[in-house]
């Protein structure tokens, strides 16, 4: 525990990491927090810590603990942690807004119709409502350049299915609990599948391999079905299909 | 076949390149990967005189044929112990040696462990992706061609570092298997209350047949293992070692390509050290863990570490007879090195 202003806690996470968090939610506060205190670990360039990752309200910080003793380490995050009130950190600097083309439903999408016949709305009603929102990258996990975005309104909060789905493939989108998820490889998962950009926030023969950060922000724009296939030729043949623009 | 290199024959149930991982990007959503025994690289680097870093073959449950394809090829076994054979001949585990050119070499079922490891002089030589040459078998990079091994693929093999031509053997014996597995308490600990981690560090676990290079099951308990109430976890990072416990109550030990963050509550973590040795338990092999102090799991990982640096002085290299002519006699070494 620390004397920090914020409710933030430090857990041991085996013996070459430490876990920050900054509390029990899920909003944009503790996201900043999380990508911030990230910054500051980084800026501080401690020798010894292998690598720091934030995700949605926490900080993973690994360390080599034969270079860095554990709790030297600790201590140096606890005085972190009380440098400020880092629920109140902005959004990080450098942080864009990608508009980012998709095909909702229908093969690409085919949980849409259940979450339409479930909520007793038209799919279009779906589409317009997921499309209308800013999608926030609250982390990348799960899988390389697998994002995770938040948080859409209640009539979103909805269960993963029961039955997964064994392969999903890249560029997909899917939904529950008020989140949206875009897969960069092919995984399985239980969560509602709605639609699929061609576009793909990994490709290692790109550069950045990893397109996305988490405090990016993500706008889905439908296109056709008949659209996909033009388009994925285009992001083979290395053409940019999204645009980005620099966040405030 | 005009390629030079090491000739997969027969790849056995599985066989895909491995190195020491690439750390660093848990943040992009990779998980560090790797060989799930790095000891084995390190005795395969000593044996060749070379880098631990390069890459080598890992192949679960042992089996396999491979032939030296162009040119002599030197060779190191290492990890699970497998019968092993060149030409019909019986070859020591746990050796290094050359190959001659086109002579095949035939690897048997791990005997005791899951992962036996094949190293070729100079490391397979496939190009590094993402800063490393381990196989990311989930998303499909890395290795040869991000995939597992199959009979006609060739691995170029790197520049050789030491031109030794003899049988090269360890005078230290291998680590014997772990029976109890040390760890420290984890993230979620005491969301599950003194009873039930007390029956954790009480029960005698069983390696189940669910486990992969993600993880491994562990059957066994009496009854599931349930937090003191019910939990929604927000996803966090997940570390290696960290033992999970999903809704069925089951734990698993999550490996080196576990997925980078999860939701499900950790018990414990096993501590870095015991770690390669908990990844060869043979399916079935009963387990237990200790729960240790942090200086505790330290002081074990500076042990650990020591012992792979101080491998390369324990390489001894025997005349340059026929290789094949020496086994018995490593065999002996080999026999009378094994701690009881």
């Amino acid at each position: 525990m620390s004397d920090a202003p914020s409710p933030a806690r430090l857990r041991r996470a085996g013996d070459s990491a430490w876990l920050v968090d900054f509390g029990e939610r899920t909003d944009d506060a503790v996201n900043n927090a999380a990508i911030a205190f990230d910054r500051w670990i980084a800026d501080q360039a401690v020798a010894g810590i292998v690598e720091t990752a934030p995700t949605i309200r926490s900080v993973l910080v690994r360390f080599d603990p034969l270079a860095l003793d554990g709790e030297a380490l600790a201590e140096r995050l606890r005085a972190g942690l009380a440098e400020r009130d880092w629920l109140a950190a902005p959004p990080p600097e450098g942080r864009r807004r990608w508009h980012v083309p998709v095909v909702y439903g229908g093969a690409h999408g085919p949980h849409l119709a259940e979450i339409a016949a479930e909520r007793g709305v038209a799919e279009a009603t779906l589409v317009a409502e997921h499309a209308a929102a800013v999608h926030r990258v609250r982390m990348v996990g799960f899988a390389p350049g697998f994002v995770y975005t938040g948080m859409l309104p209640d009539a979103w909060d909805l269960p993963r299915r029961t039955e997964v789905v064994a392969k999903v493939p890249p560029g997909t989108l899917a939904v529950a609990v008020r989140q949206t998820v875009l897969t960069s490889t092919t995984i399985p998962t239980g969560w509602r599948l709605i639609g699929r950009t061609p576009w793909r926030a990994f490709a290692l023969d790109r550069e950045p391999t990893f397109a996305l950060a988490a405090g990016d922000e993500l706008v889905f724009a439908p296109i056709a079905a008949g659209d996909y296939d033009r388009l994925a030729a285009a992001v083979d043949a290395g053409e940019e299909i999204v645009t980005a623009e620099p966040l405030a | 076949m005009s390629a030079v290199g090491l000739e997969v024959v027969d790849p056995g149930l599985h066989a895909a390149v491995q190195d020491l991982g690439r750390p660093g990007l848990q943040r992009a959503g990779v998980a560090e990967g790797g060989a799930l025994d790095p000891r084995a690289l390190y005795e395969g680097a000593a044996l060749l005189g070379q880098d631990p870093g390069l890459a080598a073959l890992e192949m679960t449950l042992g089996g396999g044929r491979f032939r030296a394809a162009g040119a002599a090829l030197r060779v190191a076994l290492t990890g699970a112990r497998c019968a092993a054979t060149v030409d019909g001949r019986p070859v020591a585990w746990h050796t290094a040696f050359t190959l001659p050119a086109g002579a095949e070499l035939a690897v048997g079922k791990a005997e005791d462990g899951v992962y036996a490891y094949l190293h070729v002089a100079g490391g397979i030589d496939v190009p590094e992706v993402l800063h490393a040459r381990a196989t990311h078998l989930r998303a499909g990079f890395g290795g040869l061609e991000g995939r597992e091994l199959r009979a006609g693929d060739v691995l170029p093999a790197g520049a050789p570092a030491a031109g030794e031509d003899g049988v090269a053997t360890l005078d230290v014996a291998p680590e014997p298997p772990i029976e109890t597995v040390r760890v420290l308490w984890g993230v979620h600990a005491l969301e599950f209350g003194e009873d039930e981690r007390g029956r954790f560090l009480a029960t005698t676990f069983r390696v189940s047949p669910k486990r992969d290079r993600m993880g491994v099951r562990l059957d066994g308990a009496a009854e599931p293992f349930r937090p003191a109430r019910g939990l929604t976890l927000i996803s966090d990072a997940v570390v290696l070692g960290d033992v999970q416990v999903p809704g069925d109550g089951v734990p698993i030990v999550l490996l080196a390509d576990r997925q980078p963050t999860g939701g499900y509550p950790r018990i414990a973590t096993v501590v870095t050290a015991d770690l390669p040795a908990f990844a060869q338990l043979a399916t079935g092999a009963a387990v237990r863990f200790r729960a240790v102090w942090p200086g505790d799991a330290v002081a074990a990982l500076r042990a650990h570490r020591t012992r792979l640096a101080g491998l390369a002085d324990h390489v001894r290299v025997g005349p340059a007879v026929d290789p094949l002519l020496a086994v018995n006699l490593i065999d002996g070494v080999y026999q009378g090195e094994v701690e009881p």
